[in-house]
């Protein structure tokens, strides 16, 4: 006769790097870029991100990144062909100096560069989480790229309108969607944040950081960090549990001031230990449901090597983590 | 001796570990189960390796998903590479990051970078300058000095007599020396690339010596006649480039940090070439036996003129106490009795009408 539920076991997570083995490869990145004119950048990428997602450890295994430099530079020519061909139209239109033609090129750029994120956002996000996986279990993105793309058509037109208003309705859609189609094997992810929730945070955080000097701002990010993360749920055979965000303004605030002076006294050469720093303050303050038991995620997910919304989005510079 | 690893196995359904004891046998790798079963992986279809991180890990299959293995004992790569091929990127990221040779050789690279930025950047920026070809030179300041007077007021009669008074100098130069008269309340004068200089009207009504206007083009002649724009460009373009290059995987904060030392450094060198500019323009005076005074005199007018305006914290110029200070040591080094001339005299008095 069983009494007694068993316990469940907290899940650790932690991130493991050290500053002296980034630095390592950002200088071992620096020098192969610059003697290949730049053309080892793509093996750089991976080089950091493999050193960043290796050293995110659950319960003392470590994610890893499968990406490889072959990938990322089969993006970049897909992209840059793509790119070639637009800068060949309008520098043809400019140089027949028919104004038409150079306005007709013109728009059609900028709408490229507008509309083509939300296609690297599907593709990034396929990407990165493919090429992601933990015990042997990939991450996955099944997002539809039409969906995605209609969403941030109609969302980034509102917020034109409204003169930016809509902004925060319009990030908590795309997370929603994107979050909600994200998954870890057989375990799938949601996230119910609100909009309106998210316009108050950034409306009280931009007013108060103002009377306070700036320095509210520290303690405004910590809610939107913490908003963000508790609003993660990751569901298990029907069951909903939530993340939990530990971020305390104080310790926010301190570890930005030491970032920016390790970064300012060092003329940037302490830029790996701050990037640790922060992985390392982030990662601990999120606190895992104890409910799910990590050694049961079964594979779900297919794989997928397409690597040039991953290049897009880096061109552009939008950060995924 | 075969030396065994123990390893955690994933078999890529799940995620479930098993504790495995891993051995390399005559070119594969061989893996025992805590249940003493034992199955071989061939070197064939090793699909993946990766020493990046503090874990080995393996992957092995012909498709997605592949099984895995994951090895935290670091001797399992000094046998692994015997016998596997190991990427030289890869050598390099896992072996420099546990060797302590590394430490010495992260601290070199670093001193080079500083080095060749202090030292052989600038001399290598200022022998190309000093090489430019001087009808590049010309024609590049002509466009500049076209662009900068298209929305200007030139004052068409002074800048006539301001060239004749400049001839009075009787300088020896290769360089087509044009001066503009540019209609402005600001007491200013500057010297484009190539043979420009520009004068603003204000800065001629605050002169009222001859010797300080001889002083003030000697000056501004010699910024022309010693190249100093178009080395100052080519530091500053070799400069940007060099730290754009550096800085290409750092982020904002360090960015902006760097780039401001940058500019910090160009202003040091660009006081230095005021120095060089004031000390060509005296011996100019010198060799017209003009009073050297008229330098510090323009300084001491400059700095009556700087009373009005805000400290400069930074400025392009040496201090002007420095540069008095300058004239006067130029003036016990090098005795002359100044000769009165009365050309430089009748079209001084011109300008001022």
């Amino acid at each position: 006769m069983e009494l007694l539920t068993p316990t469940p076991q907290p899940n650790r997570l932690a991130f493991t790097g050290q500053g002296f083995k980034l630095l390592v490869i950002m200088l071992v990145n620096w020098v192969f870029t610059v003697f290949t004119l730049g053309l080892y950048y793509p093996w750089a990428r991976v080089n950091t991100l493999k050193f960043l997602y290796g050293n995110i450890v659950l319960n003392d295994v470590p994610f890893i990144f499968h990406g490889t430099g072959k990938e990322l530079f089969k993006g970049f020519l897909k992209f840059f062909a793509l790119l070639i061909v637009l800068y060949g139209g309008y520098a043809y239109a400019v140089f027949s100096k028919d104004t038409g033609l150079i306005l007709i090129f013109g728009l059609l750029f900028f709408a490229f560069i507008v509309l083509i994120i939300p296609f690297a956002l599907h593709g990034a996000f396929r990407y990165r989480l493919a090429r992601t996986s933990w015990s042997g279990i990939h991450l996955g993105y099944r997002g539809n790229r039409k969906h995605l793309f209609f969403d941030f058509i109609t969302s980034a037109g509102l917020t034109l309108i409204t003169f930016g208003l809509y902004y925060s309705w319009m990030v908590n859609g795309l997370r929603t969607y994107i979050i909600g189609n994200s998954r870890f094997g057989s375990i799938k992810f949601s996230y119910t944040g609100s909009g309106g929730d998210l316009f108050i945070i950034h409306l009280k955080g931009y007013f108060l950081s103002m009377f306070t000097l700036g320095l509210y701002y520290f303690w405004y990010r910590k809610e939107y960090l913490n908003y963000l993360i508790d609003n993660i749920y990751l569901e298990k055979n029907g069951q909903q549990y939530p993340l939990k965000g530990h971020i305390l303004g104080g310790s926010f605030f301190a570890l930005s001031i030491i970032n920016l002076f390790l970064t300012v006294f060092t003329l940037g050469i302490a830029i790996p230990w701050v990037t640790v720093r922060t992985m390392n303050f982030m990662i601990e303050n999120i606190e895992l449901p104890a409910e799910i038991n990590f050694e049961q995620i079964e594979q779900t997910e297919d794989d997928y090597a397409d690597a040039t919304g991953e290049d897009v989005l880096d061109f552009l510079d939008i950060g995924l983590i | 001796m075969q030396q065994v690893f123990k390893a955690r196995y994933f078999d890529g359904k799940s995620s479930k570990p098993y504790t495995v004891f891993v051995s390399i046998e005559s070119g594969s790798i061989v893996i025992q189960t805590e249940d003493e079963k034992s199955f071989t992986w061939e070197r064939s279809d090793i699909h993946e390796t990766d020493f990046s991180s503090a874990i080995v890990t393996i992957r092995y299959g012909n498709e997605h998903p592949y099984q895995q293995l994951e090895i935290t004992d670091h001797e399992f790569i000094d046998v692994y590479r015997k016998i596997f091929h190991i990427s030289f990127a890869q050598r390099w990221l896992h072996f420099g990051s546990t060797s302590s040779i590394l430490g010495l050789l992260v601290l070199g690279v670093l001193v080079s970078i500083v080095a060749g930025y202090l030292y052989v950047l600038p001399f290598v920026a200022d022998r190309v300058a000093q090489h430019f070809p001087m009808d590049y030179e010309v024609s590049m300041g002509a466009q500049i000095m076209d662009s900068y007077l298209s929305d200007a007021k030139i004052d068409d009669e002074k800048t006539e007599t301001i060239n004749l008074f400049f001839k009075q100098l009787n300088i020896q130069t290769e360089y087509p020396i044009k001066i503009v008269v540019v209609k402005d309340s600001v007491v200013n004068a500057f010297a484009m690339p190539g043979g420009g200089i520009v004068v603003y009207d204000e800065m001629l009504q605050q002169i009222d010596k001859p010797e300080q206007l001889a002083a003030l083009l000697s000056h501004e002649f010699s910024h022309v006649q010693l190249k100093h724009a178009t080395r100052n460009i080519f530091r500053s373009i070799a400069g940007s480039l060099f730290i754009s290059i550096v800085l290409s995987d750092a982020n904002g904060i360090a960015n902006l940090v760097i780039e401001n030392a940058h500019q910090l450094r160009n202003l040091k060198y660009s006081r230095e070439l005021e120095h060089e500019a004031d000390e060509n323009g005296l011996n100019i005076l010198r060799q017209n036996r003009i009073d050297a005074s008229g330098m510090s005199d323009l300084f001491l007018l400059l700095k009556l003129q700087q009373r009005y305006e805000p400290e400069e914290i930074v400025s392009t110029h040496p201090d002007l106490d420095s540069r008095i200070q300058f004239v006067k040591s130029f003036q016990k080094e090098h005795d002359y009795a100044p000769a009165s001339n009365d050309s430089l005299r009748y079209y001084f008095n011109q300008l001022r009408n």
